[in-house]
């Protein structure tokens, strides 16, 4: 508390109405300096798991398909065109032709097929002790995977096998941890071929110090154009006030992480341009459904109509961020038409005493030691539930549980109440309403990411079926239904949807943040 | 001189295999799963199992150790689990950030420290007294990443004097990791500048509760030896109060300060986490807090082995110090 309150101040200047400062020279030469919270973990795109490494991975490696820069849309990338089966379970992909290495390697079919093939064939030779693909396990499984097999056709063409069919497959493909690395790299490296990436991106590694710097240069032979930006350092700089201080002073030109409370000021400065955009994602109230009084719908809408959630958007997050009614970010498709449980803690006063409790309970609710995406202070929003559920005479006790075994206790269905929380991976919804919400993801035993520990064999119908289908209009409609279903049953209160904000050098040009949270640094350049 | 030294050492091997007992239990006490971490919030109970297996987690507590132990005996560290790196190489990057940050305010703790202590003890009941008296107490009660971030607000951000953050920004070969060594080894004078320029504010920084500990100390031990009749002999005899000071007063007065300044700078290889994320230092402290958080068990357990070893060196320099200041403890062994 101290700590947060010390820090904000430092970094508060007095009340600004007025624009002040002054843009900091632009760098002479066709540097770009960018500062992240934290230091990659691996530069294997197949090995990580962590946004930070997955943004500088985007910019070294492609994958066969991807994002278009300002959008979810899918583009071409190493893969000119594709197409599927009657059936939906063989893929084939058209390759690039003509498209090499960084190390001068060739890239064709059998690099594909090397490249997704050592990620689930066991005892494949470019797999090493050790290796874990998380993101593969993820998304296709292993033993068995769905991907049953990958073939090199000729030399531009790979063909997928799948065992059943994956409504989201090409999307899947878009992510940034489906990148394909030179092989031979892979061979030369091995177990080290983290610390020495070699792709086909718009940039080319040059040097990585551990907790200092990762240094890449512009590809000059890129498929796509070679990028203007000559060389782009990626510094990690924990502290959000110091990233800010050193965007101002013009140390560094490009920042993600900011600091909530401090971007109004930070927009009246010339030095600065903020940008800010909805994200992926969903802060949700999860009420553990198999638990008394929580197990009874009308607790949990009595709940839900207790929580003044604009109110929460606009002081803890400063108007950056929308309140959620689904627990489907806005931007992402299959979204159902409900009516919001609006703030009425009338309603809720009434539904309390009809499910048998007219003067409250006393509950528990439990928040993450961590700032997450969705939440800056998961204290201080913890606190804000308190303060409301209290008004409908729900006497709560906050606990405070560390980030590390978080999500397993939670899981496992440890709580009554507990702050949860999504960052998509994909824009299929998906990776959202099954995830959070379907019974294949209830595991009392393990820990699952149901954290309501919901179950409702409609709903779960439909999730389950929605999966299986490749056509999207049928599948919208299926997301739909669920959500329709979910919202009576009320076994989360989505709370909000948090932007993403980043802030650059005012002279900084063609850069814009990615509701996928990529950093694509390929079009960025200075104004001169 | 040489027996202090060989027993000593020879004390450090069990204490530091009760470390590493120590630090093996406490990693595993805590709860969190490295697992569950490592292969995020989606993994299948199969896919936990298997993994659990490999890192060798599934074994009991007992053999765990054993083969962890045999490991060390190895000098193998063993690698991260969260990041596959090498320990031995995460901690041979980190360690000598830790060290050369750790000297760097050791240096000026020491110099401004006993400077203040002896002037605050010469000048007793004086304003220069109560100067020192209220710095020393500021030096300790001043939080540490309040102190760093009004010194980056201060001289980069406004008068654009030293780094805001990290080591260097300039490229050279770093042969031993400490880069003030590095960069004069370079042969370029202005990759030496620029990691001065990197160093002296968290070195300053750091400084701070140290310098304050040893002034003090300085001061109530010299106020001590003032009081001594071979000090009033000395004046009585006409000598120079520099020469006093200097030559008569210092070195009895140093023992209790030598121990001060082993005790802190143990303090200043683990408890630089603060000033290690304010100015983004990339050391030891920050390394073995991300592991903790991570439960990254071999990181963790070989960083505070490190730190313990260390200390424990440290401590041994310490005793060589009081029998090189001081002739009766060397008597006495």
């Amino acid at each position: 508390m101290l700590l947060g309150l010390t820090l904000s101040a430092c970094a508060a200047r007095p009340p600004q109405t007025e624009p002040f400062g002054e843009p900091p020279p632009v760098p002479a030469t066709d540097t770009l300096i960018v500062a992240k919270p934290d230091d990659a973990a691996g530069l294997d795109p197949a090995l990580v798991s962590d946004s930070e490494s997955s943004q500088v991975c985007r910019n070294l490696f492609d994958t066969l398909v991807r994002h278009k820069q300002d959008s979810m849309q899918l583009e071409p990338a190493l893969a000119v065109s594709w197409d599927h089966s009657r059936d939906g379970r063989t893929w084939t992909f058209h390759l690039r032709k003509g498209v090499e290495f960084h190390d001068g390697t060739p890239f064709n079919a059998q690099a594909v097929v090397d490249n997704y093939s050592r990620q689930f064939v066991p005892n494949h030779p470019l797999r090493f002790p050790g290796s874990r693909f998380p993101y593969w396990s993820d998304i296709w499984g292993t033993s068995p995977s769905v991907i049953t097999s990958i073939e090199a056709q000729d030399d531009s063409t790979v063909v997928f096998h799948l065992s059943q069919v994956v409504a989201p497959f090409v999307e899947n493909l878009a992510m940034p941890f489906f990148g394909i690395a030179s092989p031979k790299a892979l061979q030369k490296y091995g177990r080290d071929s983290f610390k020495h990436p070699v792709g086909t991106g718009a940039y080319r590694f040059v040097e990585w110090i551990p907790r200092e710097r990762i240094v890449l240069e512009a590809n000059p032979d890129y498929w796509d154009g070679a990028p203007q930006m000559k060389r782009i350092e990626f510094r990690p700089i924990k502290d959000p006030t110091s990233r800010q201080l050193q965007l101002e002073a013009g140390k560094v030109h490009l920042i993600t992480g900011v600091m909530v409370e401090n971007i109004e000021t930070l927009k009246l400065n010339r030095a600065v341009k903020v940008i800010t955009q909805p994200g992926m994602n969903v802060g949700y109230l999860a009420m553990n459904n198999q638990k008394p009084p929580f197990d009874n719908p009308l607790v949990r809408q009595a709940i839900c109509y207790a929580i003044e959630r604009h109110e929460i958007a606009k002081a803890l997050y400063h108007d950056l961020a929308i309140v959620a009614h689904s627990h489907l970010p806005p931007m992402i498709w299959g979204q159902a038409r409900v009516t919001p449980y609006d703030y009425d803690p009338a309603r809720a006063r009434e539904l309390l005493a009809q499910a048998g409790y007219p003067d409250g309970f006393k509950s528990e609710l439990w928040y993450m030691s961590a700032a997450r995406a969705y939440y800056p202070d998961p204290k201080l929003m913890a606190e804000c539930l308190q303060a409301m559920l209290a008004e409908i005479g729900i006497e709560v006790d906050l606990k405070v549980v560390d980030w590390g075994s978080y999500l397993e206790q939670v899981g496992k269905g440890k709580h009554q109440m507990a702050l949860g929380g999504w960052v998509g991976d994909t824009g299929d919804p998906d990776n959202y309403l099954y995830v959070m919400l379907d019974s294949n993801n209830v595991d009392p035993e393990r820990g699952g990411s149901n954290l309501c520990l919901y179950k409702n064999p409609e709903v779960h119908e439909r999730l389950l079926k929605a999966r299986e289908i490749v056509d999207q209009e049928q599948r919208a409609k299926l997301y739909a239904e669920a959500q329709v279903l979910i919202h009576q049953d009320a076994p989360s209160l989505p709370l909000v949807h948090a932007n993403q904000n980043g802030a650059h050098h005012p002279n900084l040009e063609g850069y814009m943040l990615h509701p996928t949270g990529a950093m694509i640094l390929q079009y960025v350049h200075w104004k001169r | 001189m040489r027996r202090v030294l060989l027993r000593r050492v020879g004390e450090i091997v069990p204490v530091i295999f009760g470390i590493a007992l120590l630090v093996f239990l406490m990693v595993r006490m805590i709860p969190g799963d490295p697992v569950k971490i490592m292969l995020g919030e989606r993994a299948s109970p199969a896919e936990v199992a298997a993994l659990r297996a490999e890192l060798g987690l599934d074994q009991p507590m007992p053999s765990q150790f054993v083969s962890y132990v045999g490991q060390l005996a190895r000098g193998d560290l063993g690698r991260s689990i969260i990041r596959n790196t090498r320990v031995q190489e995460d901690l041979g990057r980190t360690f000598p950030a830790t060290i050369e940050l750790a000297c760097a305010a050791m240096a000026i703790a020491v110099v401004v420290g006993i400077g203040l202590g002896s002037i605050a003890a010469l000048r007793r009941n004086s304003w220069w007294d109560a100067l020192c008296g209220s710095l020393s107490l500021l030096g300790v009660s001043i939080p540490i990443f309040w102190l760093g971030l009004v010194l980056l607000l201060i001289f980069p951000a406004t008068l654009h004097w030293f780094a805001f953050s990290g080591r260097t920004e300039a490229t050279f070969p770093t042969p031993t990791g400490f880069y003030l060594i590095d960069s004069l080894l370079s042969g370029d004078l202005s990759n030496f500048v620029d990691v001065l320029n990197h160093l002296v504010l968290p070195a300053f920084t750091l400084s701070t509760v140290p310098l304050a500990m040893i002034a003090r100390m300085t001061r109530s031990a010299l106020i001590d030896v003032l009081s001594q009749d071979y000090i009033r002999l000395a004046r009585a005899k006409g000598l120079p109060p520099f020469h006093i000071w200097w030559k008569h007063a210092v070195p009895n007065a140093m023992i209790p300060v030598i121990t001060v300044i082993g005790l802190q700078f143990g303090y200043l290889l683990g408890g630089a986490v603060l000033t290690e994320s304010v100015f983004q230092w990339p050391g030891l402290g920050n390394l073995i807090v991300e592991a903790v958080r991570q439960r990254d068990y071999p990181v963790v357990q070989g960083g505070i082995l490190l730190v313990a070893t260390t200390f424990c060196l440290v401590n041994v320099v310490v005793d060589l110090m009081y029998a090189w200041l001081d002739p009766r403890v060397r008597s006495e062994s």
